[in-house]
């Protein structure tokens, strides 16, 4: 039993909250094995601060426990706002597992069609996985789709963090399905790369130009990209232009390389610049 | 001071209109979108919470144009929107929806987002429940989470789509007293029952077919039945646009006087019973 106890002064400044770190620890450890104090400093806590201390300590029991994912993504550099909306996308169970399945349908079919594929496949590779994404996260699906469509984040960067959300785990599943599968399916993760690179380049880009913006430049500069790889592979812009199934340049270790060393850039960029939703546009308030 | 405002409002679904030249502004207080299924209601509030672009006509939201990209990003950032079919993935928690639904508002810091989060909970009477999974939660609980997450970040602007529809009484009070308590912010909630008017509004707004038919205070919808109604004993009626049997056994009519009847002081339901009928008989008749 303590015989001692604070002085009342302490007690006053405790219950204000005008005490440093280390002497409301003291304090704390005092207070728990003295009920005189305890009754002392509950009578000098202000109602105002009792309420916003116990609203903190409710909404943190309430708020949501970040997973081993999310907690990796936050210690790599990108906010916690973001790492939380990419590590919720999966709650969005149905649209979710739509995205993914649509995204490895188009790996399959870049990938495996014979005589490799057309150029069209290549140029609108970054493109298909995030309209993709967009069809499955429609009002059918989705069906919170209508709350968060009116919210300021809605549109192309909720749009490129949802398809990083899924198409990350949709390069782990081909990148598997490629090991296990010979031959044309090896490249199966590949055609995923350019739509990675795109949406997460962009959001990264967004913190500088408007999102449409980078998002569009991007794309130009990823199809000009393949057309001239494409020419240089085929000797003139002419072959290119005849048409006609040509072996992807994807597939040559050059372009896989290029992909590659895009999708890791775009990564790097991403978490060290963060991808900040709203950056550019900050409330003015 | 008018912070909605739309004109001459025009919108199709293939080929069904669904609004035709629809004007009005508003500002700050209660303003009641009443009106019968397919009134155009509903297409009329997604068209100001920025998530339908009409096809033709001028919107103006808190003085800025939802056509533009950026100022529609503003707009929303200034916005709450409770939508009719107001879905949740069941996986969540009531805490992680709303929290999620923050964070696409641009509330970045997580301490200050929690415990807006916690705040809108505890509004509508959710607190209790902020950790449990939206699939335990029963109907008029996720209506009213719903409610919470358009509360968020208190917008100047809030567009309730049938807010009550759902609610038990004692729940249609909270949400009364909720909303009665949102000084200095428009409010348009979107209706079929005449009572929530009645209660809440400031000014009503009558829709039918996709156009307005009233627009003014809740006095002068009743008064539009002045003179007009009727308490008998007798059901049979020529001439009366509605009548039904009350509780205490006699008969109220809505139009012409049948005989023998005495008149009655009007109100908001009998001036909008007979609006819409008028509205029916006159497009009938065209």
């Amino acid at each position: 039993m303590t015989t001692w106890h604070a002085e009342p002064e302490l007690l006053e400044r405790y219950a204000d909250g005008r005490t440093d770190d280390v002497l409301a620890a003291s304090v704390e450890a005092h207070l728990l094995a003295c009920a005189q104090c305890r009754g002392r400093v509950a009578a000098q806590v202000p109602a105002s601060r009792l309420r916003v201390n116990w609203d903190a300590v409710v909404a943190t029991l309430d708020a949501p426990t970040p997973g081993p994912l999310e907690r990796l993504l936050v210690r790599s550099g990108l906010r916690a706002s973001t790492a939380r909306l990419l590590a919720a996308t999966p709650t969005l169970r149905l649209s979710w597992l739509a995205s993914i399945t649509l995204a490895l349908a188009f790996a399959a079919v870049a990938a495996t069609r014979p005589g490799g594929a057309p150029l069209l496949f290549l140029a609108l590779a970054p493109l298909v996985p995030v309209v993709a994404v967009a069809i499955a996260f429609n009002p059918s699906l989705d069906p919170s789709s209508e709350m968060v469509e009116a919210t300021p984040v809605a549109g192309l960067r909720l749009l490129f963090l949802r398809t990083l959300a899924s198409l990350g785990p949709s390069i782990v599943l081909a990148g598997v399905a490629g090991r296990l599968a010979a031959g044309p399916g090896e490249s199966l993760a590949l055609w995923l790369l350019p739509a990675l690179a795109l949406s997460a380049l962009s959001l990264a880009l967004a913190s500088v130009v408007p999102i449409a913006t980078a998002a569009s430049a991007l794309g130009v500069l990823w199809t000009s990209g393949v057309v001239v790889a494409e020419a240089a592979a085929r000797g003139s812009l002419a072959a290119v232009a005849s048409g006609g199934d040509v072996e992807s340049v994807l597939v040559h270790l050059p372009a896989q390389l290029l992909a590659g060393a895009v999708a890791l850039l775009a990564a790097v960029v991403a978490t060290r610049h963060s991808l900040q939703p709203g950056q550019q546009n900050r409330r003015h308030a | 001071m008018t912070t909605v405002r739309f004109t001459d409002i025009t919108k199709r679904f293939a080929t069904t209109p669904a609004l035709s030249g629809v004007t009005a502004a508003t500002g700050p207080g209660i303003t009641g979108l009443l009106g019968p299924n397919g009134a155009g209601k509903t297409t009329l509030l997604r068209i100001l919470a920025t998530v339908l672009a009409p096809d033709h006509g001028r919107v103006e939201i808190l003085g800025l144009d939802p056509g533009d990209r950026e100022e529609r990003t503003e707009i929303r950032r200034r916005l709450g929107y409770l939508p009719q079919e107001a879905g949740f993935h069941p996986r969540f928690t009531a805490f992680e929806f709303v929290d999620y639904v923050a964070i696409l508002k641009e509330l970045d810091d997580r301490r200050a987002r929690h415990a807006e989060v916690h705040r809108v909970l505890e509004v509508v009477g959710l607190g209790n429940v902020a950790g449990k999974r939206i699939k335990t939660l029963s109907g008029g609980m996720r209506r009213r989470l719903g409610l919470a997450q358009a509360l968020l970040a208190r917008p100047e602007v809030l567009l309730l789509d049938e807010p009550t529809a759902g609610l038990d009484p004692e729940q249609r009070l909270r949400f009364r007293q909720l909303v009665s308590g949102e000084h200095g912010r428009t409010v348009v909630l979107s209706t079929h029952q005449t009572e929530d008017v009645a209660a809440l509004c400031s000014r009503v707004v009558v829709m039918d077919r996709g156009a307005v038919r009233f627009d003014g205070t809740p006095a002068a919808l009743a008064r539009v039945a002045s003179g007009r109604v009727w308490i008998a004993d007798t059901e049979a009626s020529l001439g009366a646009a509605v009548s039904w049997r009350t509780g205490d056994g006699r008969v109220r009519h809505v139009g012409n006087a049948p005989a023998g009847a005495e008149i009655a002081a009007p109100t908001l339901e009998d001036g909008y019973l007979l609006l819409i009928h008028q509205n029916r008989t006159d497009e009938e008749a065209a």
